[in-house]
Order: structure tokens, then sequence, then C-alpha cells
């Protein structure tokens, strides 16, 4: 994928939803919000509120670091807390990054105890 | 997606700021500069998350001014193509269907929106398109929807994508 964003990105850290809504929230707390003018703010702020899967940020650092352990890349990762896909078949075919993993079961475990994280 | 990237930007002081509260002052400056602004080769500045350096200032001709390089790392939303995304319907037509994210606007065109969708024109308050299938999958206003980026367009200060809704797996979610 990166090829399909500029050299600019080749060093770039990729966050999911749940990373950005727990740094915006910092933001806001620190009053960040009352001292400026930027409703982009705002709105992605609103966005990653609604998309967010999981239930807080505890939850969701396990499931990244569940992520790790498993040697998925970062923008995978990213991806697979962001969309949360069910089956290997359904992160295959919305991810084709992870078409790189031969084992279908492998990825179905992992992708269980994703949804599992996410449901608590 | 977004991503914390290393960005750069010259910013021009005039002389009276050239005092002990300099360094604050490209801060400010370059937080009121960046944030909230819309980039075509990074895409959208959410928030500038640490300055990193600033550079040498460089006098300029004729004017006194000073310009400032500014090393910095900032939070951006970026769309890609091929990305797939979850947006929220904000219009249903006959040609097609627009949902939010963040600050886009995404279009999905009827031929892009999977066969086994009809329009119910009539539908109230707003039309809606149903799954011929399964009649819980609709696509209406207020409802979430999990789309893929074909091509992102820039216009202006704003960028729009053109999404499609034909593979498995995208269509109405619940969040």
């Amino acid at each position: 994928m990166e090829d399909r964003l500029g050299p600019e990105f080749a060093n770039a850290m990729f966050l999911s939803i749940s990373e950005v809504k727990t740094l915006l929230e910092y933001f806001k707390r620190e009053g960040y919000m009352s001292a400026s003018n930027n409703p982009l703010f705002e709105q992605i702020f609103a966005y990653v509120k609604r998309y967010d899967r999981f239930p807080d940020i505890q939850v969701s650092d396990q499931a990244k670091n569940m992520l790790q352990e498993h040697h998925f890349q970062d923008a995978e990762i990213a991806m697979l807390m962001n969309l949360c896909p069910h089956s290997a078949e359904e992160a295959r075919s919305l991810i084709p990054e992870l078409n790189r993993i031969e084992s279908d079961e492998e990825l179905n475990a992992t992708l269980e105890e994703l949804v599992r994280l996410k449901n608590l | 997606m977004f991503f914390i990237l290393s960005l750069k930007k010259n910013l021009k002081l005039t002389p009276e700021y050239l005092g002990k509260r300099i360094n604050k002052h490209l801060a400010n400056l370059l937080n009121s500069a960046v944030e909230g602004s819309f980039d075509t080769k990074f895409g959208y500045i959410v928030k500038v998350l640490k300055h990193e350096k600033i550079g040498e200032g460089k006098v300029q001709d004729s004017s006194g001014d000073v310009l400032f390089p500014l090393l910095y790392k900032a939070l951006v939303f970026m769309p890609y193509k091929g990305e797939v995304v979850d947006a929220m319907v904000s219009q249903v037509m006959e040609v097609g269907f627009t949902a939010t994210l963040g600050p886009m606007s995404m279009f999905v065109a009827a031929q892009n929106i999977a066969a086994d969708y009809y329009l119910e024109p009539e539908a109230r308050p707003h039309p809606r398109w149903v799954n011929k299938t399964d009649p819980s999958k609709t696509i209406q206003v207020g409802g979430d929807v999990r789309l893929r980026i074909m091509s992102v367009r820039v216009n202006g200060n704003e960028m729009m994508g053109v999404c499609e809704m034909s593979e498995a797996y995208l269509g109405p979610i619940t969040v």
C-alpha cells in the first residue's frame, strides 16, 4: 500500500481508529479545543468515537499486542483493528495484504481472539 | 487510514518576534498554520503532536523577515485507493448514495452498489436502498456502511472519495 501513498509515508506510523480516539480524548482533556479553531479535529473525533470497535483502551492495547505477537505488520494491525473481520475469507477480501498468510486456520484463530476482545 | 507523519514547514517571522519568546511563537504559528489544513500529498493534518526541530533561520533579502524551517510530527488522516472504510450514509438518491467519513464525502454510484439492492424511492422520511434477499439490510440516511475507495478526488480544500459497495463483505454494518 505504500506505493499508493507518497514517499512521505515511507516512515509513517499507522494508527488504528481506537488509538486515534485515545489520542484525541487526551487533547480534549488537556483543554486543547478551547484554545483552537479546528473544525477538522471535531469531525475526526466524532468519526473515531462512532467507529472505535473496542470497549476501552486497555482492551484495544491487548488486541494490538496480540496481533504484534502473531507478527502482523503495522498496516495490517491497524486495518484489522478498524474492520474486525470475523473470518479468514472476510479478512482476505477486505485486506488483500493478508493473502500472504497461507493458513486459514491460523488467521481464523487470530480473528476469533480479536472478535472476543472487541465484544468484552 | 490515520498516520503519524514527520513533516516540515517553513515559517516566516517578521522582525518584531525575534526575541526571547521566539520558540513559543514559532510553535504557536506552526499549530495555527497547519492544524485543520489539507494537503494533497499528506491528507488532512488533524493535530500537531510534537515539535521536533527548529532549523536555522535565514534572513530574507529586502524585507528583514526571517524564514525558519520547522520539523514536526503530526496526526494525519489520509484515505487511499483500495482502502476499505466505514462511513455514515448522508443522502440516498436514484443515482446512488453519499456517505460521510469525518471531513470527507464519499459517493457510491448506483452501478457500484451490489446488484441485489434496489431503490425504494417512496420510503419515508428518505428514499433507501434495500437488499432483495435480506430486507433487513438497508442503505438509509444515518445508517453505517462499509465501502471500498476506488479513487480520491481533490476539490479545492476538500477530498471526495468515489467508492464501491459491490463486493462481498461490503454494505450495511451495525456499529
